[in-house]
């Protein structure tokens, strides 16, 4: 009975200093956010580590408080342990709250979360997105904006570039190519598209067209963070470390100002 | 170590000189390769150029040169022959010569197995060090060209998947211990056993050389189309985890047939040891998803070698993904599986309590097993309809109810007992403590909406190292020690030992643990450049890496010391009633002189009924 | 359970012992090891001892370069200033399109965000040199920069000969070929050449060799 005692004393103190530290941290979980989309997955994975902490502190405490309580006082004499080999009630509490614990954690945050993102992608969600048409061919990211008649979005030294509204859907429509070689299909892989700071990546598979939505919430570039930039996430070969293009979460206004330039670039 | 029977009189043996067989071996697997391969490449399909490696010749001369290796170190005289009536005597080597050649004796074949494991253990782990050098910049500076890099990377996964985390527990202790564990002289299938362990150098020697035909770039997954875009370096791929995953398949069929059939009289299933169960666990796994993952293989080898277009950019190379997963996954509890049967293996013995809730152990192990074939998908969050994450999202975060009847059991039977802290205990438990880790980010993991974000980083490799790293390494660590007599019949040093554990957990947790946060502040995989913000964290992992690489050096002669001069101990020194521990310590040629009876639990530490009775025992049996 | 039964047979009746060389033994593995770690990390420093060990070949008419992925054979070569030479130049990857541009000086790079990739060689080889398309096969498109090309196939839209594309480029499909005629200029030096395409990562990847030029 002293043991139980001991141990849910020190369970407790463990589990409420863990949650204080989730308090503390917990939002430093995903580094740096820019979208909504990347928010969501924080909540989540905040709720999930409020819900693990006590059960964490749980195992590992055991793991160490029973070993050093029932240390072997003597080490040569064989001295057999009492203890029963059944114990319903552990046995029934324990399956009975993995079980709840799992089910809690599918319905929230999994099913939750995963519902908020089936509905940003629904056809009717997206109906005043920016749509951006991403090409990924080995070893380069292509975008191109055909509600602006940008056939593909270059900077000043002529490598790609993506340029986004701050607090605008975006849909990224994702196809894996060559626009350059396009009888070459060999050359054909999957990629995987991913804006870290978005808190979000999807594959990029030839011959299928994949989507992608995020809506940016801060006005930043790859210049001020470098989480803010697409980074292909699928080894692709051996240019896949060098895959990745910068990015430009503006104003409304400036966007607006870049589109201009594109188009008088003739771009 | 040469065999002497009781009452015997000592004969003169004539030597008989012959050529070692593992020369022998290599010998004709390169004539084999030579002979095969120029003829399809300037006899049968001669191309372009008349290069003298081809994509078919290479195929072809790898087959050839595989059973080359196989028939001349032995398999020509024991299988090969007799199976066309032709009986030639082939006698067994004796003392260490025994371990390099072809022997029907399960303990001698389980070391065999060890031994290659370790061998690729090393190597890959090298190939750990080497990736970890280059991780300390953020532009190429060891490594002179990226595909090198990226190459090592999947030599290392590749290794350490397919010859060490499926290979160790299963057809290295399996095979030692099972049979002794049911109380048998010997394995259902001594012969195929004899020549299977031979599978794995070859298997990892082709994957270490596959370089020479180019760099590969895909991990050790072989990633569709990316494998038919690469450099034939990726043939070797296939071809070396063909045979190293056939070597698994047939330990499996092997040790399956063993426990079914070869117990001892009295071992039901109610008394079969946790180890067992485990094995028959592993063991189904492999039976049923092995062949599935081969299958594949040789479709990818056809893609490239016909050319046949089935997971090219214009094939279906999401099929790909879909296959190779449906086995990844399961290939994963391949690994833990044995590793939890091992934790309810040695803590009852330590802990002097009965096994607790022995039958939860059961159900988790079998649980798990089914359970692992509903949740490959969660790989592919990234790239599945949306309507199909759920399903898979359920069915991992599942999982983790039968995977934790192994924590239930074993906190269960620690719960008020005499546990006595010794090296294997303490293996154990850190076992426990780093799978936990992996566990409990797995549940971020199994989130799809998270995995989005996690999914590739080095969140995810953080994550993989800790449950296989964690619980299987530590595991393997924690069997060496505790069966450590029984090899030897000689024992560790404790401080050493102590130190070798804690060496590897400080080495080990501070890698990994940081990996997590380089992931989460988006470091990708596969890269051996990265944006300049991510390198200071990279120099202080690579620095607990190589203090990780360098813990499991350290214990690596510590074992290999303390099994030639360790202090010699007696026979049963746990005081274990598993009936392998009944046995004479090192074993004798027949493990057992006479078949012994069950006739109670093994884990019966609380009463002084014998759990085994051995009719005309010839050594002593310390209870 | 027969081979056991069988093996315990032999053993028993016969009372013949296996006996082997322990020396052959150590000798035949740890070369074999040895082998394979040398092909495996050393095997272009031998390959340029033996090409060292042959001399200086010098080549001349049809010179052939192979190109696969990611790498030429031969990657070194010697010309010598005023030789008539025919360079055929033949892709063999199934998958990958490859060039090969000659030059020196430097390199252009890319001012990119967090790596440094070279672009194209500062000096071009093909400035100002006549040269003569004998034959091509799945030319994807050759950049003439400066050179002066005269081409014996009918050009199609693969030649391009509008400046600012770049370096003098042939850039082969797989299985693509192409034949150059022209006289060795007077540029004697150590040339590089190298493959730059698909975002220069073949040149990255180690797709590149050296001519040696040596004067009249």
């Amino acid at each position: 009975m002293a043991d139980l005692l001991i141990f849910g004393v020190l369970w407790v103190v463990f589990s409420v200093l863990g949650e204080l530290g989730v308090s503390a941290w917990g939002h430093n979980f995903y580094y740096y956010t820019a979208s909504t989309q990347a928010l969501d997955g924080l909540s989540a994975s905040v709720f999930l580590f409020r819900f693990l902490t006590p059960i964490f502190v749980f195992v590992v405490l055991m793991l160490i408080f029973i070993p050093l309580r029932a240390r072997r006082r003597s080490r040569d004499s064989v001295v057999r342990g009492k203890g029963a080999r059944f114990n319903a009630t552990y046995v029934t509490i324990w399956v009975t709250l993995s079980l709840a614990v799992n089910l809690l954690f599918f319905v929230h945050p999994t099913t939750s979360a995963a519902e908020q993102m089936f509905k940003e992608m629904s056809p009717q969600a997206e109906q005043h997105d920016l749509v951006v048409d991403v090409v990924a061919r080995q070893w380069q990211w292509f975008f191109s904006y055909p509600q602006y008649g940008i056939q593909n979005a270059l900077n000043a030294n002529g490598n790609n570039v993506l340029y986004l509204p701050v607090n605008r859907p975006v849909e990224f429509v994702l196809r894996s190519y060559d626009p350059n070689h396009p009888y070459a299909v060999g050359l054909d892989v999957i990629h995987s598209f991913w804006i870290p700071a978005f808190g979000e990546k999807m594959d990029v598979i030839p011959g299928e067209t994949r989507y992608m939505v995020a809506t940016p919430t801060k006005i930043a570039s790859t210049e001020t963070n470098p989480e803010v930039r697409v980074q292909c996430a699928e080894v692709c070969g051996p240019g896949h470390p060098y895959m990745y293009a910068t990015v430009h979460i503006v104003s409304d206004a400036a966007f607006k100002q870049w589109v201009k330039q594109q188009l008088k670039a003739g771009n | 170590m040469s065999v002497a029977r009781i009452g015997d009189a000592p004969l003169p043996l004539r030597k008989k000189q012959i050529m070692p067989p593992v020369i022998r071996g290599l010998l004709w697997a390169g004539i084999g390769f030579l002979v095969v391969n120029c003829l399809v490449a300037y006899l049968l399909d001669p191309q372009y150029g008349d290069p003298f490696i081809t994509q078919p010749s290479v195929v072809f001369g790898w087959i050839a040169a595989t059973a080359g290796w196989l028939l001349g170190i032995g398999g020509l005289e024991n299988v090969l022959l007799p199976s066309f009536g032709i009986t030639v005597t082939y006698p067994e080597a004796t003392g260490w010569r025994r371990y390099f050649a072809y022997s029907t004796n399960h303990k001698v074949i389980g070391i065999q197995y060890l031994v290659s494991s370790t061998g690729g253990f090393f190597i890959a782990g090298l190939a750990a060090m080497l990736m970890r050098i280059q991780l300390m910049g953020d532009h190429m500076w060891f490594f002179p060209y990226a595909g090198q890099y990226i190459e090592t990377v999947g030599i290392h996964g590749t290794i350490m998947m397919f010859s060490v985390g499926t290979v160790a527990l299963v057809g290295g202790l399996g095979n030692y211990l099972i049979p002794m564990m049911i109380g048998s002289n010997s394995s259902a299938f001594p012969r195929m056993s004899a020549l299977s362990v031979w599978l794995v150098p070859a298997g990892i020697m082709t994957v270490i050389l596959s370089p020479l035909l180019g760099e590969w770039t895909t991990g050790w997954r072989g990633y569709e189309p990316l494998a038919q875009n690469d450099p034939n370096g990726i043939l070797f791929y296939y071809l070396g985890v063909l045979a190293l995953t056939l070597s698994s398949l047939m330990v499996s069929l092997n040790l399956t047939t063993t426990i079914l059939f070869k117990r001892a009289k009295g071992l039901t299933w109610n008394r079969l040891p946790m180890y067992a169960w485990g094995i028959l666990a592993v063991s189904l796994l492999n039976i049923i998803w092995l062949p599935e993952i081969e299958i594949t293989f040789i479709l990818a080898v056809l893609d490239r070698v016909v050319p046949l277009p089935f997971f090219t950019a214009v094939g279906s190379p999401i099929t790909y993904l879909e296959l190779f997963w449906l086995f990844g996954h399961p290939e994963v509890y391949i690994i833990v599986v044995p590793a939890f049967a091992i934790w309810m293996e040695i803590m009852p013995v330590m802990a002097r309590k009965p096994l607790f809730a022995r039958e939860w152990g059961i159900i988790g192990l079998i649980f798990v097993m089914m359970l692992s074939g509903f949740v490959w998908a969660h790989h592919m969050f990234t790239n599945m309809r949306l309507t199909e994450m759920l399903p898979f999202s359920f069915f991992t975060e599942m999982i983790s109810i039968p995977t934790g009847f192994a924590y239930m059991v074993v906190i269960g039977t620690l719960w008020r007992s005499r546990f006595r802290m010794t090296v294997p205990s303490l293996f154990v438990l850190m076992s426990m403590f780093n799978f936990l880790i992996g566990g409990m980010t797995g549940v971020f993991l199994a989130d799809p909406v998270i995995n989005l974000q996690l999914h590739d980083t080095f969140f995810v490799v953080a994550h993989f190292h800790f449950t296989i790293i964690g619980g299987m390494v530590f595991t393997w660590l924690a069997a060496m020690y505790y069966w450590l007599p029984k090899f030897s019949g000689r024992m560790y040093n404790s401080k050493m030992g102590v130190l070798g554990a804690i060496w590897v957990f400080i080495g080990f947790d501070g890698a990994f643990s940081l990996m997590f946060i380089q992931g989460l502040r988006g470091m990708n995989r596969w890269v051996p450049v990265y944006p300049p913000y991510l390198q200071g964290i990279n120099i202080v992992i690579s620095i607990f890496a190589f203090i990780l690489g360098l813990g499991f050096l350290f214990n690596l002669i510590h074992i290999a010391w303390a099994m030639k001069s360790g202090k010699k101990v007696q026979e049963n020194p746990w005081q274990s009633k598993t009936l392998e521990w009944q046995t004479t310590s090192p074993p004798a040629e027949e493990s057992f002189a006479a078949a012994p009876v069950v006739t109670g639990s093994f884990y019966d530490y609380e009463d002084d009924d014998e759990s085994f009775s051995i009719p005309t025992t010839p050594g002593p049996v310390s209870m | 359970m027969d081979g056991e039964d069988r093996s315990k047979e032999t053993v028993g009746s016969d009372a013949v012992e296996v006996d082997w060389s322990r020396r052959s033994f150590l000798i035949g593995t740890s070369s074999v090891l040895a082998a394979s770690a040398i092909a495996l990390f050393e095997s272009s420093n031998i390959a340029k001892a033996f090409s060292a060990l042959n001399g200086l070949q010098v080549d001349s008419g049809l010179t052939k370069v192979y190109q696969q992925d990611y790498y030429y054979i031969p990657n070194q070569m010697t010309w010598r200033v005023g030789t008539p030479m025919t360079l055929h130049i033949h892709n063999l990857s199934p998958t990958h399109f490859h060039e090969m541009q000659i030059g020196r000086g430097g390199f252009q790079r890319d001012p990119n965000y967090y790596t440094d990739l070279r672009i194209q060689f500062n000096e071009d080889f093909w400035d100002g040199v006549p040269v003569t398309i004998k034959e091509e096969h799945a030319v994807d498109n050759l950049v003439t920069n400066k050179a002066i090309v005269t081409s014996i196939p009918k050009p199609g839209p693969w030649l391009i000969t509008a400046p600012g594309n770049g370096n003098f480029s042939p850039t082969l499909r797989p299985g693509g070929s192409i034949s150059l005629t022209f006289t060795v200029p007077n540029k004697p030096g150590i040339w590089e050449y190298g493959c730059f395409v698909q975002g220069f990562i073949h040149y990255a990847d180690g797709m590149k060799g050296t001519i040696n030029i040596l004067p009249a």
